[in-house]
């Protein structure tokens, strides 16, 4: 009997992505709202890392968020490029460590980066920041002060984008709200969680419309009439939206709910939890002085 | 609009998590006693509501599209304090799970687009709609309540950006944040608005109160609207008027020929051709010699009475 295999593209890990955020450009309006949404959902399954068996994930998340807490303070303080560096390699190690890479971290931070090196590129010239010249580029000149003033906010901004990331991919979404629950009041968290699977919801409800639009749409049709499906849909999700209220309010009441916020009892603390707040804390201090 | 972190010194992140900390009390309070339990899934799906919507894009002519921030949408439907505590807590996902803003400047973007936004979209809207609002009245009074909500919030985020290289500096001066002085931070995040973001929102909103209130969908719409708030700020403002005689030098933008002449090494031809072609009703707010802190207050009375005479003009021939 013939020996059966499977085609070497079925092997691969999804090579293609998906097709609305991956690769193609999107044109019109929706199908750029589709990338949108399609993005938001990609970054809220982003479970498989905060699984993974890494020296972070093992921390309890109350502990592990304040802990990321600090070091984002303490990036935030320090004047020195030594400092921020030395956070930097921390970041890195924490990465591999975590067995979230390196490059998956920066993939994840890329945008901010990105952005804040592009919006950062005027600053090097003497017209904003004057100072001693180092090169002369068509007539403009490149200032000591501006390229130093430039690279520094770049890294403190990669830095701490660095590290909200890595705390986020770190944790899983049901631990991420119950270590936030015992850092901040009951019931803003309870909200939080709530729009977050709310949100989760609403972006079904918008792709369905925008899908259902995009499959309906033979030829262009005018802006006038984009803009009013545009706002019949919001008008739709926002109706949809109160009556979700009203049912889930009544669901809680019936449930017996009684407006207060309670969360179980935090578990004890151990020797990594104490560690790792001892080291964010250290950096912390340290960046008072530095 | 969302400032990321690092942008801000810790110093301004801290002041405006104290300015908002009462914000989001007060308001909470008043959403509990608004609602009951009603209140806390009203306010996530407020909040999830304005997460997706700010992720649709909106056509406009061109072939190009641009997406709302949503602040002025909450700020009318819901009312300010629902606004304020929904659109915060729409901020704080996209900065917690999804890196969109920052966790130290969550305060300040807060205070942008939770604060501002939704109540001075509020405000706004109702003063538009005084009486009894026809549609056009009602499109018009939503586009003009968000385009200057959200200039307003632009503005703030240009002054908050602005300042930091003022503020937060290192011993030979290099800006240690945000590396642009107001004079370029500012008109690089209000003139955007000014034309194009401005726009986008104010049609938008616009588009979408008009079916909200042809589907009877408002939740603030049911309830009593108070402008005590509003009128206690105004009255606040012309109180803390007299501040501005304390302040020495010649106020930003207001220069004569002469500073100019010294800030830029010459005057632009205009300046030298039209300055002083028009002295006001009030000139220099009818300071004469020994002007004093209440002719400064009888100017800003005099000024805030004219303008809400105007406004009850308005809304009484827009009635007719």
């Amino acid at each position: 009997m013939e020996k059966m295999t499977l085609p070497d593209w079925m092997k691969g890990p999804a090579p293609n992505g998906c097709p609305s955020v991956d690769g193609q450009k999107a044109r019109g309006f929706i199908e750029k709202s589709l990338k949108n949404f399609a993005s938001v959902l990609k970054k809220a399954f982003t479970a498989d890392y905060a699984a993974r068996d890494g020296a972070m994930q093992r921390l309890e998340p109350r502990a592990k968020l304040a802990g990321f807490f600090f070091l984002l303070l303490a990036a935030a303080l320090s004047e020195s490029w030594v400092f921020i560096f030395s956070l930097f390699v921390l970041t890195f190690g924490l990465s591999i460590i975590t067995k979230v890479g390196a490059a998956t971290l920066l993939k994840r931070a890329l945008p901010a980066v990105v952005f804040t090196a592009v919006l950062t590129i005027p600053a090097i010239f003497s017209f904003v920041t004057p100072g001693s010249p180092l090169v002369d580029i068509g007539g403009l000149t490149i200032t000591d002060e501006g390229l130093k003033t430039a690279l520094f906010f770049v890294l403190r901004v990669s830095m701490m984008a660095a590290l909200a990331s890595l705390a986020v991919l770190t944790t899983r979404q049901a631990d991420f709200f119950r270590g936030l629950g015992r850092l901040l009041p009951g019931f803003f968290v309870t909200a939080l969680f709530f729009t977050f699977k709310f949100v989760l919801i609403l972006v079904k409800t918008a792709i369905d419309a925008a899908l259902a639009r995009k499959s309906r749409t033979i030829d262009g049709q005018g802006v006038k009439e984009a803009q009013r499906w545009f706002a019949s849909r919001v008008a739709f999700i926002l109706k949809k939206s109160l009556n979700m209220a009203e049912e889930v309010s009544m669901a809680m009441v019936s449930r017996g709910f009684e407006g207060k916020v309670r969360f179980n009892p935090a578990g004890p603390l151990g020797r990594g939890e104490y560690l790792w707040l001892g080291a964010a804390s250290f950096f912390l201090f340290l960046s008072f002085g530095y | 609009m969302h400032i990321p972190d690092g942008y801000l010194s810790p110093g301004t992140c801290a002041v405006f998590y104290g300015v908002m900390a009462p914000v989001w009390y007060l308001a909470s309070k008043k959403m509990e006693k608004a609602f009951a339990l009603k209140g806390l899934p009203l306010m996530a799906l407020g909040a999830a509501f304005t997460f997706v919507i700010q992720m649709f894009n909106f056509p406009i002519p061109g072939g190009s599209s641009g997406h709302m921030v949503g602040g002025a949408v909450l700020g009318i439907v819901l009312g300010p304090w629902a606004g304020i505590i929904a659109m915060s807590l729409t901020l704080a996902l996209q900065a917690l799970l999804f890196g969109d803003g920052g966790l130290l400047s969550f305060g300040a973007n807060c205070f942008n687009m939770a604060l501002l936004m939704p109540v001075a979209a509020y405000f706004i809207f109702r003063v538009f709609t005084a009486g009894e609002p026809g549609r056009v009245r009602g499109f018009l009074g939503a586009a003009a309540a968000a385009y200057v909500a959200v200039n307003l919030a632009a503005l703030a985020a240009g002054i908050e950006l602005g300042i930091q290289p003022l503020i937060a500096h290192t011993m030979d001066g290099r800006a240690l944040y945000a590396p642009y002085p107001l004079h370029i931070a500012l008109p690089a995040m209000v003139l955007p608005h000014l034309v194009f973001f401005g726009v986008v929102e104010a049609l938008a909103t616009a588009l979408v109160v008009s079916y909200v209130l042809k589907m009877g969908l408002s939740v603030e719409a049911g309830q009593k609207t108070s402008y005590r708030p509003l009128l206690v700020f105004i009255a606040a403002l012309i109180v803390l008027v007299p501040l501005g005689l304390i302040a020495t030098g010649t106020p930003w933008g207001e220069w004569g020929k002469e500073e100019l002449g010294q800030l830029l090494g010459f005057v632009p031809s205009g300046i030298e051709r039209f300055e002083g072609a028009w002295k006001g009703i009030l000139p220099d707010y009818g300071q004469s010699e020994g002007a004093t802190a209440l002719l400064y207050v009888v100017s800003a009375l005099i000024g805030s009475a004219l303008v809400v005479a105007a406004v009850y003009v308005w809304s009484r021939l827009w009635k007719k």
